[in-house]
């Protein structure tokens, strides 16, 4: 087994299991948001049901991947098209963060450049965590891309 | 091109040099190789009176033209097998049902999820401050003659403290045009435009495709269907692309009774954002069922088309901007106009009193079949010009969170705006005939308004919500 089987396959498990989460608090079931825990984390906003099944699928392609061995370049792609579906999740929510906290509000066209740092502050959404840990898929761009 | 095509497993050899390097067209080369440069027949018995005045030797009849082609690509193409690029794979599984479906959602929420950041970013941060504090109280102030009609018409009601609510021309009208469409169309056309160039459109459709076909149409109904969420004007225009008649039409009705534009679901997820998801369920299930009976009750065809897919590869900055401006200049110069418009024909039926007739017409038809209080009823009225608006207004009445939900799904479905009902009327034109277009489009709504509406209610009904 390949270092990036598990890498992967890890990563597939953490990402599944904060979509479950998100569904799950989507749809009204009363599990308590990972923040009152882990300040850094928050499973909360708007379209929670559909960020998490698109975690919940991702962190699918991911263990596929992983499981069917990543020495197949077929099984890379996968794990590339997962990451691109994460990426995806933790962009929209960055973008919706900066593009929410440029209007300064009241009598102010543009915030400073505090207020914008600010808004990009914790707590993350899931999707924003894992996006930098997936950047390890990078290295199946070529065709060469070996076990690391 | 030489080096794309060597990354798909084909080799150009002896001639390569000559052909892709040459400083004139390739053609030219290939001619320059040849004995002698016979003259080019498209027709056939052209050709025989060409060689008796040449030779036969001398004649270039499209027979030997492909004959010419096949010996140059014997000569110099060589195939061999390579390691599929990453674009390549990437592109086989965003079609395959397994890996793409999964990527579709997550394509879609991002577009989505853009057009909602960037729309809300110029028109929540920007136009309503400036429209609400800066536009409407300057030509409240300004314009001559309140009181009068044409005050009404031009301004709207002179008490009005923000744009949504003014009902005038030049507010209420150039604030949806301008303020909340634009940015939407914006949003949504650059991220088309994205899409396109990359090549995933085209995979998108082909994944689409056995779910479209089911309703007797192709996977490439998802452009307008994708068009209209951000505004159903463009969307009805892009029908053009389809095959017949029937597609056509079947695509603009169900497009302008299912699809809530970007305006209306901006409204609606501002005011009532828990349940558009189930609004959007419900809507998207209305979609198929009535395009699985529109297929079966509409005569014509619906033609088998074979898609040509391009390879995946990184947009270019300036096809995106080019295709951005063409269309954006295309809804500033068609689709503003009709918004205006909309509104002013609005405006004279307020104030010739049939907005209120209508109301108290069909208020025990609309209370009694869909259970919703008759205080919605101008309201729903009302949303044969501005659905936006009409669902603004819903949310001041004081509903159960199912009549709200039941309220919401009527103006979505029961009349296409005004400006939608404009371009039925213009492209119908074009797709058998315009009163053949509209009337066929108002009897699916009528339908559609009282089965999928009854249905809903039957449901809640049911859940005892209702």
């Amino acid at each position: 087994m390949r270092r990036d089987d598990v890498y992967f396959g890890a990563l597939g498990l953490v990402v599944a299991l904060a979509g479950i989460v998100a569904v799950l608090r989507g749809v009204g079931v009363g599990i308590t948001d990972p923040h009152a825990i882990v300040p850094l984390v928050t499973v909360a906003g708007t379209f929670l049901v559909w960020r998490g099944l698109i975690l919940l699928l991702a962190g699918w392609l991911y263990l596929s991947g992983a499981t069917d061995g990543l020495d197949d370049r077929e099984n890379q792609a996968t794990v590339v098209m997962a990451s691109l579906m994460l990426w995806i999740v933790a962009g929209a929510d960055l973008l919706s963060r900066v593009l929410g906290a440029i209007p300064g509000g009241p009598d102010v066209w543009i915030a400073g450049p505090t207020e914008v740092v600010a808004a990009l502050g914790p707590p993350y959404g899931p999707a924003l965590l894992a996006a930098p840990l997936a950047l390890l898929a990078v290295q199946y761009r070529h065709s060469d891309g070996d076990e690391p | 091109m030489p080096a794309k095509v060597a990354t798909e497993g084909v080799g150009i050899d002896d001639l390569r040099g000559e052909i892709a390097g040459a400083p004139t067209t390739s053609t030219e080369t290939i001619r320059e190789r040849l004995p002698r440069a016979p003259e080019t027949v498209d027709d056939e018995s052209e050709a025989a009176s060409t060689q008796d005045e040449l030779g036969a030797d001398d004649v270039l009849t499209p027979a030997t033209r492909w004959d010419l082609v096949d010996a140059i690509v014997e000569e110099c193409v060589t195939y061999h097998d390579t390691e599929p690029s990453l674009a390549e794979l990437l592109g086989r599984l965003a079609v395959a049902p397994k890996t793409g479906l999964p990527f579709a959602v997550a394509v879609l929420y991002g577009m989505w999820s853009f057009f909602g950041a960037v729309a809300g970013f110029f028109t929540e941060g920007y136009f309503v401050p400036l429209f609400d504090d800066v536009w409407l109280p300057w030509i409240q102030d300004v314009f001559p003659m309140e009181g009068s009609w044409l005050y009404f018409l031009i301004v709207g009601d002179p008490a009005a403290t923000n744009s949504f609510e003014a009902f005038g021309i030049l507010t209420s009208g150039l604030f949806v045009a301008i303020g909340v469409v634009l940015p939407a169309i914006l949003a949504l056309y650059f991220l088309l435009a994205l899409l396109e160039d990359s090549g995933y459109v085209a995979r998108l459709a082909v994944l689409l495709d056995t779910v479209f076909h089911r309703i007797g149409l192709h996977g490439f109904a998802i452009v307008p269907m994708v068009l209209s969420f951000g505004c159903n004007v463009p969307g009805v225009a892009a029908t053009r692309t389809l095959e017949t008649d029937k597609q056509r039409f079947m695509t603009m009705t169900l497009l302008s009774v299912f699809i809530p534009c970007g305006a209306q679901l901006g409204v609606m997820l501002s005011l009532i954002p828990q349940y558009t998801g189930y609004i959007l369920l419900y809507l998207l299930a209305g979609f198929f069922v009535f395009g699985a009976i529109l297929n079966r009750l509409v005569p014509g065809s619906s033609p088998e088309v074979a898609i040509d897919i391009p390879p995946m590869r990184q947009p270019r900055l300036e096809n995106v901007t080019t295709k951005l401006w063409l269309r954006l200049r295309g809804f500033v110069t068609t689709a503003v106009p009709f918004v205006l418009f909309g509104v002013a024909v609005v405006n004279v039926l307020y104030l010739g009193g049939a907005i209120e007739w209508l109301a108290n017409v069909l208020r025990p038809v609309l209370s009694g079949w869909f259970g919703v209080p008759g205080e919605t009823v101008p309201a729903l009225v009302a949303g044969f010009m501005r659905k936006d608006l009409a669902v603004a207004q819903l949310s001041a009445v004081s509903m159960t969170p199912f009549q709200t939900i039941m309220s919401v799904v009527m103006v979505s479905i029961y009349f296409p705006c005004v400006a939608t009902f404009a371009m039925l009327l213009k492209e119908g034109r074009e797709s058998g005939g315009a009163l053949k277009v509209l009337g066929g489009a108002l009897a699916t709504l009528v339908a559609a308004l009282f089965l999928w509406g009854g249905l809903l209610r039957l449901i809640g009904i049911a859940l005892g919500v209702a």
